[in-house]
């Protein structure tokens, strides 16, 4: 496989990676009584996971996407999954490495006012839900964009 | 009282303080995205800018509110005394909105872009 | 072992996983709630099911993205935009959801039950069956006609079961 190829590859599966831990977070967070150790592991797990799926995707969306897969999407039959999806998805993704941060930043500092306080733990559990949908936003566009270059 | 760290300044800094600092922070990276993608596509020249700047544009819109982010952050945990928990529900929920906006708008811009705008 | 081998094994594995887990969900939680209470061993049960559906989940989604990576890198991207393949991730999306809204309670039990076992399924189906004459619409709409169906026979049979 060749370098390209591989950061395709790493791109995908660490993304995805990180939309699970979000998740994990997520579910985590809901429950009754979490464990504060799950949520920080989860919440690193994910961060970590953006942060590097951020510079591998950033060396193929850079290095090769915009001068090879980007002409074959725009005079195929679905344009509109280069203009529309991948402008958006490319843009949107930035908000995750922020987001995920945030969500690791506040388990890891005041996990125990989380435990204590609804309301806060509420208001983090709702962040972690936008970055699931956020993140799976981002990889039913890839889905797309991948089957348009092929068309 | 809350466990204050760094005691070395004048009066410690809390926990929740720097939470609250970086959550503010991360509201206006954020905004920076937006702003910069947006403006970016209206006026060319500074989509040029960003590219000749940092080798492409969307590198230069990553950079650039990497930065944000972190320079805000700092400077707000050392300017801002405001470490108090109901500010930090508050904050997280202004993110939870700003993301959700942010997201929805960078959509509908590029929905308009791809199917309506006259270029 | 190449790739596309160690890929069917994976998502074989998820797919048995999660559609057993969700069938034995479903037994316990009958038994459980047979009595009207349940008791902190039928609790404990029906938890450990939940985490071996969840492991399924993940093992499915990672071994599906595997192979939408094959296609790609192989030059089948095409299948990348097949209605049953989107009808397969839509059922996978309601699946996730829908363990969200068991655990904040927005989902009466009837409905998440019903979705839980159908969307297993309908992904099991959906995985075996090779060439698929439907379209995304047509999939569907038979996925939420056998949700409902499937939620009008564990009623049935909860009402039957169920001590009054």
């Amino acid at each position: 496989m060749d370098i390209l190829s591989s950061a395709l590859v790493l791109h995908v599966i660490i993304g995805l990676v990180g939309i699970i831990a979000s998740y994990a977070v997520l579910m985590g967070l809901l429950k009754r009584a979490p464990s504060l150790a799950f949520l920080k592991y989860t919440s690193f797990t994910a961060f970590a996971s953006y942060m590097l799926s951020w510079l591998i995707g950033g060396y193929y969306y850079v290095i090769y996407y915009g001068a090879a897969v980007k002409p074959t999407i725009k005079e195929g039959a679905y344009p509109w999954a280069h203009t529309l999806l991948m402008e958006s998805k490319e843009h949107i993704f930035l908000f995750l490495p922020f987001l995920s941060f945030i969500i690791f930043l506040v388990i890891a500092l005041l996990g125990r006012e989380i435990l204590e306080k609804r309301d806060l733990k509420n208001s983090l559990a709702a962040l972690a839900g936008v970055v699931v949908a956020i993140g799976t936003f981002i990889a039913l566009a890839g889905i797309v964009i991948s089957g348009a270059a092929g068309q | 009282m809350e466990k204050q760290i760094f005691q070395n300044t004048k009066q410690g800094i809390s926990k929740a303080q720097i939470v609250n600092s970086f959550a503010a922070s991360a509201i206006a990276a954020i905004g920076v995205i937006v702003l910069l993608v947006i403006a970016g596509e209206l006026y060319k020249p500074l989509k040029s800018f960003l590219a000749n700047a940092f080798v492409h544009h969307w590198i230069g819109k990553g950079v650039l509110a990497f930065f944000t982010f972190a320079g805000l952050g700092i400077a707000l945990v050392f300017f801002d005394s405001s470490g108090e928990n109901t500010q930090t529900k508050i904050l997280l929920s202004f993110l939870v909105w700003v993301a959700v906006l942010g997201t929805v708008s960078i959509i509908v811009f590029f929905a308009y872009e791809a199917f309506f705008a006259q270029h | 072992m190449d790739w596309e081998t160690l890929l069917i094994v994976t998502h074989i594995i998820g797919t048995t996983l999660g559609v057993g887990g969700a069938t034995f969900a479903e037994v316990f939680y009958l038994k459980a709630i047979r009595d009207g209470v349940v008791s902190p061993v039928e609790g404990d049960f029906l938890k450990t099911t939940y985490a071996i559906m969840r492991t399924g989940l993940v093992l499915l989604v990672l071994s599906g993205f595997g192979f939408l990576l094959l296609y790609r890198l192989n030059g089948a991207e095409a299948l990348l935009l097949n209605g049953a393949l989107w009808a397969k991730l839509t059922i996978v999306l309601v699946l996730v959801a829908n363990a969200v809204m068991i655990q904040i309670r927005k989902m009466p039990m009837w409905l998440a039950t019903s979705l839980s076992l159908t969307s297993w399924y309908a992904a099991l189906v959906l995985g075996a069956w090779r060439g698929i004459p439907y379209s995304f619409l047509e999939i569907l709409i038979g996925y939420v006609v056998a949700v409902f169906a499937v939620a009008y026979i564990l009623e049935t049979i909860k009402k039957a079961y169920v001590k009054k």
